[in-house]
């Protein structure tokens, strides 16, 4: 009983933390920002499109629970249970490529939307390990060859900037090797690119499995930088977030992800102080629940943008020339 | 123990098929996951009690109440929402993506309107209970299964005997084809979407009276499911709705007899990643031809 009731109070001070931490746009922009850097990779990564944003959830809440566990009950070094995370995140996506195979269309949207819902079922309901809906609580900060990257000290800023830089440089190199080339054809018509010879199980498992790498190595970012996880950490509203940015700034670009993180993360905020605002105006004007109208804006915007600029705020298409790769040369008929 | 289960799983499993039909009626048409459903589910029930507590009204009247405004927001969603993407020549994501946003405008503002919490909602079959092979059953579940399976009679008749339902599918099947033939295509789609949107208020009123509550998350597991059993049935097909309905309702209540409540919402999705694995197409569900 007494534990229980601690375990309460502990609860109810990490959600008090986490409230203030939000608090601050800076931080909020910052992991929204994070955010939306990973989840560009999905449509450029895999045969994925939007409707499988869940699934990147599922896969930073794999990525997220195995570093945090390693990290807090067995004292793992911080680097190595950053590694085991992301292959593990991984391991899954291989899997869940391999499982979704046969599988076409509205299908694999199910089986994705399902697969995530069994891995947070697994996460609220495995109290042993994941300590369900209580929580995973003071989160050791990372320890990179020893040195605290703490948030007050700034070093996890530092540490989520160069995991954003590695993960832009390692998709642009990717994207523009073989491999790379091989996974848009599938996603762009992946009868044609069949027709052209590339094997497209391969390439679909190695996209799968790819994006959910990175997801997962995005989630074991996530643990130490909030300091406490529990199940409602990794739900719909974090990939509803990341939707509404990309949609804003335009799909599948790194400028569109950061302008709409930039537009969307204040958003919050914004409200909050006009609630404040206009407490002295009657009754009628005044807005009562901030967050609520906040989701109730995403929608607009996702509707609005759907309607009149599906390509997002800097989507669109390149007007640069078409870079050929090493060894490939144009040869135009005149 | 086994029989109450078993009721309760068919009761519950007619209410799935309910509303996994009005996923499969508008997929079969516009070959769109339509994400709105599930809050039109939760608008059915909420407009329910909008009409019992603040209108006063009988509640059969409250009913048919919800039955017409629920109705009408699901042709206001394909009207204002879908047609001009139609008319655009948009992608079927932008499509959806607005079908994602929409719903969540539709949940958020009922969010705002009512609170997230927990609403306490009438018992409208309170008949007791009675004896069946020595299990105790209640008349609510049998009520609402009963009131469930002939909604989808009634849904299966009017698609297949009737010269709008001939209309509806014959748009499901080509709807350039149709059109030439005189066919409003736009208001066979209207008509779906508001099919769809009433059968899922009665969804939505039916289990808000079995749990006696309902809240502006109800709708979110229940969609998943139905959406669940639609494809486990093979999306686009009605029996195939229906069959998929059952099952995941039966099996659902099965594993709570056997291994307990903290799993039950595992069941249903497991189930269908193993029906996928081998039936990718779906029971009932046929493979379509790819066109190149």
């Amino acid at each position: 009983m007494n534990m229980k009731k601690e375990n309460k109070s502990l609860y109810t001070k990490a959600v008090i933390t986490i409230g203030q931490l939000w608090e601050n746009p800076i931080i909020k922009g910052i992991i929204l920002l994070a955010l939306a850097l990973f989840v560009y990779f999905l449509p450029k990564m895999a045969t994925l499109y939007f409707q499988r944003i869940a699934i990147m959830v599922a896969f930073y809440a794999i990525g997220a629970y195995t570093a945090v566990l390693l990290t807090t009950y067995r004292g793992t070094n911080y680097l190595v249970a950053v590694i085991l995370g992301a292959c593990l995140a991984g391991a899954f996506g291989a899997l869940l490529a391999l499982s979704t195979m046969r599988l076409s269309g509205t299908y694999v949207t199910i089986v994705t939307m399902a697969f995530f819902y069994v891995i947070s079922s697994i996460i609220l309901n495995w109290d042993s390990v994941t300590k369900g809906s209580v929580g995973v609580l003071n989160i050791p900060a990372p320890n990179l060859f020893g040195m605290k990257l703490t948030m007050k000290n700034g070093g996890i800023f530092y540490l989520i900037m160069f995991y954003a830089a590695l993960t832009i440089l390692a998709t642009q190199l990717i994207i523009n090797s073989k491999v790379g080339r091989a996974i848009k054809a599938v996603r762009d018509d992946e009868m044609a690119a069949i027709m052209m010879g590339i094997n497209n199980k391969k390439y679909k498992i190695i996209a799968y499995t790819l994006a959910a790498f990175f997801a997962g190595l995005a989630g074991t970012l996530y643990g130490p930088f909030m300091g406490y996880i529990n199940n409602a950490t990794f739900n719909y509203d974090i990939c509803i977030s990341a939707l509404v940015i990309v949609i804003l700034g335009g799909i599948g670009t790194v400028k569109g992800a950061i302008i709409g993180a930039i537009i969307i993360s204040p958003l919050g905020e914004l409200l909050r102080g006009l609630t404040t605002f206009m407490k002295g105006l009657p009754e009628w004007m005044q807005i009562s629940q901030p967050e609520q109208w906040r989701f109730v804006i995403y929608g607009m915007i996702m509707v609005i943008m759907m309607r009149f600029r599906p390509q997002g705020i800097l989507g669109g298409q390149s007007k640069l020339p078409y870079k050929m790769p090493k060894g490939v040369e144009r040869k135009v008929m005149k | 123990m086994f029989v109450e289960q078993l009721i309760n799983g068919l009761a519950i499993g007619t209410i799935y098929a309910l509303v996994a039909v009005g996923y499969s009626l508008v997929f079969g048409i516009l070959r769109l996951v339509n994400f709105t459903h599930s809050s039109v589910y939760t608008l059915g029930a909420f407009m329910v009690y909008v009409g019992v507590e603040y209108l006063h009204l009988n509640i059969f009247l409250a009913i048919l109440f919800s039955l017409v405004t629920t109705g009408f927001a699901g042709v206001m969603i394909d009207k204002m929402g879908l047609e001009p993407l139609r008319k655009k020549g948009a992608s079927k994501i932008s499509a959806m993506i607005t079908t994602i946003g929409l719903s969540y405008i539709i949940i958020n503002c009922l969010n705002i309107a009512f609170g997230s919490q927990i609403i306490r909602f009438p018992d409208l079959f309170n008949y007791g209970t009675f004896k069946l092979l020595g299990a105790t059953i209640a008349w609510q579940q049998v009520i609402i299964g009963a009131v469930a399976l002939i909604l989808l009679v009634a849904l299966s008749i009017f698609i297949n005997r009737t010269r709008i339902g001939l209309a509806m599918r014959a748009v499901q099947q080509e709807p350039s084809a149709a059109a030439i033939n005189g066919i409003n295509v736009n208001m066979i789609i209207s008509l779906t979407f508001f099919l769809g949107a009433a059968s899922a208020a009665i969804a939505g009123t039916l289990i808000a009276s079995y749990n006696q509550y309902l809240r502006s998350s109800m709708g979110d597991i229940v969609g998943l499911k139905a959406f669940a059993a639609a494809v486990l049935g093979g999306i686009g097909s009605l029996p195939g709705s229906v069959l998929g309905g059952l099952i995941i309702g039966v099996s659902e209540s099965m594993a709570v007899y056997k291994l307990g409540g903290s799993y039950i919402d595992m069941v249903a999705f497991s189930l269908l990643f193993l029906v996928l694995l081998i039936r990718p197409y779906g029971i009932l569900g046929r493979k379509g031809s790819t066109k190149v």
